[in-house]
């Protein structure tokens, strides 16, 4: 049933944003067509047009993305969900990683579209440009490219696991401005919850880093989990890097918290309108 | 007989902050009939359907069906039709179809298909596009494409003309399950006083009344004439 439940979310989620990725697609045909034609001002004007459409893409698609789990979990579409015979946890989860899905894409398009503009304006190819980097002899004195390449593999892991995060808490924050007496300040109710939580994650994950700073320290060896200041020096000392843990980790069990939260509320306090 | 009953309550009472909206209730109502449930407008019907199809949980009391206690064993066998339209409005016909076939597998799809065809429904076109007539039909024959063990149909004459009413009155009466149980509620007492074999009746959130056709019939009166006088006196008292 999870399949089902997150196959049909991924496609409410599709049908909400897809005006937008035609938007984008069609901004892409002219930078395109511009390319071709060898024409600056088109070039120039497609260029703008196209790195708007993708910061549009990722608000326009957090937003809908919010409309669209309110509305189908706690609005009239909410009758139909929450009478399919599935566990309030997979109705939870599918709402979740459908939100994380398409949010997460968002991003990607964007930095993608940004990777692309650079080189689409400055004419540099990406090959080019990477190999300039990697081998420029100030930064190899620096950072080893072995190093780079695994901080550069963790803030990736990070990212994921960070929007994987917020969606969650946006999605507590849906349903807590559907709860009695939370849900007196209606839509901007919403908008106030899930930023006080994720604001609220933000610094519970700050304060246990204080109580425990773990790290990830990068060397060109090996990956090693390090805790205290004077193996930090050893890691900067090979010429490594480190990575805060602590903090991400925090958030990832306060967001499992906000999971059974939200199973919680929707199964005691929730009362469809 | 236990065996024999399908909606079990006990001291039910739910309210919405201070306005009680079903005070202490018990009842048990039997498999196989097709009941009635009759009040006025804020009598507590559509409360009493979302807590029996699972939808409200803050609630006082024992709700038993089919002798277990709402939740995926219930909405399994449960179809239920609220009065609101419960589709996204990009849906149509065959997506709707479709999304009922994945999840409840007493669903029908080629009755659905029927269906469509019957009631002369494009079956690629959105539900926003439809009119509300349409809307409930296309509702209307998803719950009926169920082989469900209680129907639990909310107001589904409330929107619609005298002429359709008939209409969908005999669409439900010829298509539910055979040995499965039919809640329905409406205050329009008088178009279905012969399509019921037993009423409820509530008031102020009370139960009035909780009988059989036959009785009320052996006392020499119809459905409505109960109605008017229990729920009017129902109406005074307060």
């Amino acid at each position: 049933m999870l399949g089902k439940l997150i196959k049909n979310d991924l496609k409410f989620g599709a049908h909400s944003v897809s005006l937008v990725y035609l938007s984008a697609l069609i901004a892409s045909a002219v930078m395109g067509i511009s390319l071709l034609a060898d024409l600056e001002r088109v070039k120039y004007f497609s260029s703008i047009a196209f790195i708007i459409c993708a910061f549009a893409i990722v608000i326009v698609t957090i937003i809908t993305i919010i409309q669209s789990v309110s509305r189908t979990m706690y609005g009239n579409q909410g009758y139909l969900t929450h009478t399919l015979p599935v566990k309030t946890g997979a109705l939870v989860f599918s709402k979740w990683f459908s939100a994380f899905f398409w949010v997460f894409l968002s991003l990607l398009f964007l930095y993608a579209s940004i990777v692309f503009m650079y080189f689409y304006i400055s004419g540099e190819s990406a090959f080019q440009m990477i190999k300039s980097i990697l081998l420029s002899d100030e930064l190899s004195m620096l950072i080893n490219e072995k190093v780079l390449r695994d901080v550069a593999i963790i803030e990736a892991v990070r990212l994921v696991i960070m929007v994987g995060v917020i969606s969650m808490y946006v999605i507590f924050g849906i349903t807590l401005s559907n709860v009695r007496p939370f849900s007196a300040l209606g839509n901007i109710g919403t908008v106030i919850y899930s930023f006080i939580t994720i604001v609220g994650g933000h610094y519970l994950g700050k304060g246990a880093a204080k109580l425990a700073d773990l790290n990830i320290g990068v060397t060109p060896d090996s990956l090693k989990l390090i805790a205290t200041e004077a193996a930090k020096d050893a890691i900067l000392y090979e010429n490594g890097a480190i990575r805060p843990l602590t903090a991400t980790f925090t958030e990832i069990v306060f967001a499992i918290i906000l999971y059974f939260a939200v199973i919680l509320l929707i199964e005691r306090k929730i009362n469809l309108k | 007989m236990a065996n024999d009953v399908i909606i079990k309550v006990r001291n039910l009472s739910k309210s919405y902050g201070k306005n009680l909206v079903l005070d202490d209730i018990s009842f048990d109502l039997e498999k196989g009939k097709i009941i009635g449930l009759l009040g006025p407008n804020g009598s507590g019907k559509t409360t009493l359907i979302k807590i029996l199809s699972g939808l409200i949980h803050d609630y006082d009391g024992i709700v038993r069906i089919d002798d277990n206690p709402t939740g995926i064993h219930t909405k399994a066998m449960t179809a239920y039709l609220p009065e609101k339209t419960y589709l996204a409005d990009w849906f149509r016909p065959i997506d709707a179809i479709n999304y009922f076939n994945d999840f409840f597998s007493d669903f029908d799809k080629a009755k659905a298909l029927e269906f469509v065809k019957r009631f002369k429904l494009n079956p690629k076109q959105p539900i926003k596009s439809m009119s509300k007539g349409m809307q409930e039909k296309v509702q209307l024959l998803l719950i009926m494409s169920r082989s469900a063990k209680l129907y639990l149909l909310d107001e589904p004459l409330g929107g619609v003309d005298p002429a359709a009413r008939a209409t969908i009155l005999d669409i439900i009466m010829k298509n539910y399950a055979e040995n499965s149980t039919l809640l329905l509620s409406t205050h329009m007492v008088n178009d279905l006083e012969g399509s019921f074999n037993h009423v409820l009746m509530l008031g102020h959130g009370k139960v009035l009344v909780n009988t059989s056709i036959e009785k009320i019939h052996s006392m020499g009166k119809s459905v409505e004439e109960v109605f008017k006088e229990v729920i009017g006196n129902a109406w005074e008292t307060d």
